[in-house]
């Protein structure tokens, strides 16, 4: 620290000496005031005690704090600003926005959530009994509703692929719904597709729920290789709310595909 | 950190999200702690201090992110990075400070000292020359005390290079001294205590602070006349309020 100190600014080279006591709480009332309002105005000194203090973490004095998760760069504007959009509102982000530690994020999110939560109540088709948990379900095409076994022919939907800034392509990629979308009863959205266009393995497709009086929700699965030759599946499951259980009405669910 | 190099880095920047977990956990969480220790030592409980490094440290994180996403962050090695990262860090940590400082703790503990805004401190000061009473007697314990002298350091430290609001901060300083030392035992040398010591020996159930006397103590011991002590006061909480440091005068 010595040979820095030389180039300092007359009062810095008097601060930078009480640091290692600062750090140890070991100044009086007038010396800690003074420390203080010098490193609240001094960014060259606060950096040197930013690195007495990275010092002493590293050498394990002091246990290590566990960071709070920062919601992706890439999606973090979208959780104060998208009120729908192309993709929708997606889930996952409004998950990180829950815990954010920013406070307006998280109130937000909160108010999102319960605007969702009530819209997802109203749309759902009740289960009429408890249905197999979706992983296992082997049956292909059958949907109870309302306590008779719907035969239901398989179902198709198309995705339209997007580019990297999410706008349309003009492509499209026909994908087969095996089982009727649904928030399972521990409270999760779980959706099967299946394609047969190759060329898309490692895509992201997001289904995008419209709801009525909440904005869209997307959720999000990749795109893999299915275990037959030719096919490629994805499997959605992430977990909305407990609460809300049930069918959701195949015309409220759009498709798209995108690399991300 | 072993595992952060260049090539780990370049994935990082082109956006790949395994690299940026990776990233947490090679860095953030001893990057985290050092921000809470940061602002620990300004803040008076833990709490006070995760809550404002936890917003310090999603910001200086989300402007790495962008910065390393633009290629505005070159790759000089590990230790130079991290060390980018710390000062950004704490860059952002003291910005929050500043925040907290002029939100809760100007208010909590200088206000005995400074009047609640420019009009408390115009009627106040008029208040000296019309001769009434100042109805504005302050009791303050030991802890609320060395918090007081603390700010008033720290408020000196920030205004270092106002001579004239120096001169202010000194003699609100000697005012509240002269308060606490008549409180203490006659035969009881406080001149060269500290204030620790100083809190040691004072009987503080007996503490009176009154603003009114201040001001005047300030004005009598500084020779100036009602208007200066006012602009004087004015000047010194836009200082405060925005926590820059004051330019020569």
């Amino acid at each position: 620290m010595s040979t820095q100190i030389k180039n300092l600014e007359p009062r810095c080279r008097e601060i930078q000496p009480r640091l290692p006591d600062f750090l140890r709480w070991g100044l009086g009332a007038v010396a800690t005031g003074e420390v203080q309002g010098h490193l609240l105005t001094c960014q060259p000194c606060s950096e040197v005690y930013g690195e007495l203090i990275m010092e002493e973490v590293e050498s394990g004095a002091v246990p290590l704090r566990t960071a709070p998760r920062v919601p992706s760069p890439d999606w973090y504007s979208s959780y104060l600003s998208v009120r729908g959009g192309r993709l929708g509102m997606l889930w996952e982000a409004l998950g990180d926005a829950l815990k954010s530690p920013d406070v307006n994020v998280k109130d937000w999110a909160e108010e999102q959530m319960e605007k969702v939560g009530e819209a997802l109540r109203q749309l759902l088709t009740p289960f009429s009994s408890p249905p197999p948990a979706f992983a296992h379900v082997a049956t292909r095409g059958a949907v109870r509703t309302r306590g008779s076994a719907a035969k239901k022919s398989r179902a198709n939907l198309e995705a339209d692929v997007l580019s990297a800034d999410l706008e349309p392509t003009g492509e499209t990629v026909a994908f087969t719904v095996e089982e009727a979308p649904r928030v399972s009863i521990d409270g999760r959205f779980q959706l099967q597709l299946r394609t047969q266009t190759a060329g898309y393995e490692g895509y992201t497709v997001f289904c995008s729920l419209a709801l009525a009086e909440a904005p869209a929700i997307s959720f999000s699965g990749k795109l893999r290789s299915a275990s037959e030759a030719g096919a490629w599946v994805v499997e959605i499951d992430e977990e909305v709310m407990k609460g809300v259980a049930g069918l959701v009405p195949l015309r409220l669910v759009k498709l798209a595909l995108a690399l991300k | 950190m072993a595992d952060f190099d260049d090539d780990f880095f370049r994935k990082w920047q082109a956006g790949d999200d395994e690299a940026r977990n990776r990233m947490w956990e090679l860095l953030w969480h001893k990057l985290y702690t050092v921000a809470v220790r940061f602002c620990r030592g300004f803040t008076r409980n833990d709490s006070m201090a995760e809550e404002l490094a936890a917003e310090a440290f999603t910001q200086a994180v989300l402007e790495l992110n962008e910065k390393v996403r633009a290629g505005e962050v070159e790759w000089r090695g590990a230790p130079p990075f991290v060390a980018y990262a710390r000062n950004r860090l704490i860059f952002r940590c003291r910005s929050q400070l500043r925040k907290h400082w002029r939100e809760h703790q100007r208010s909590d503990a200088l206000d005995p000292f400074t009047a609640d805004g420019e009009e408390e401190d115009q009627a106040l000061i008029e208040s000296l020359d019309s001769g009434e009473a100042s109805p504005d007697v302050t009791l303050l314990d030991r802890d609320s005390l060395l918090a007081v002298v603390t700010l008033l350091a720290a408020a000196r430290e920030m205004c270092r290079r106002a001579k004239k609001l120096v001169e202010v901060i000194v003699c609100i300083e000697s005012y509240l001294r002269q308060c606490v030392v008549r409180t203490a035992p006659p035969e009881v040398d406080t001149l060269a205590m500290d204030w620790e010591e100083l809190l040691e020996v004072a009987e503080l159930g007996e503490l009176k602070f009154d603003k009114a006397e201040m001001y005047e103590f300030i004005r009598q011991s500084l020779g100036i006349d009602r208007n200066a002590l006012y602009l004087r006061m004015k000047r010194l909480r836009e200082i405060l309020d925005g926590l820059r440091e004051a330019e020569n005068d």
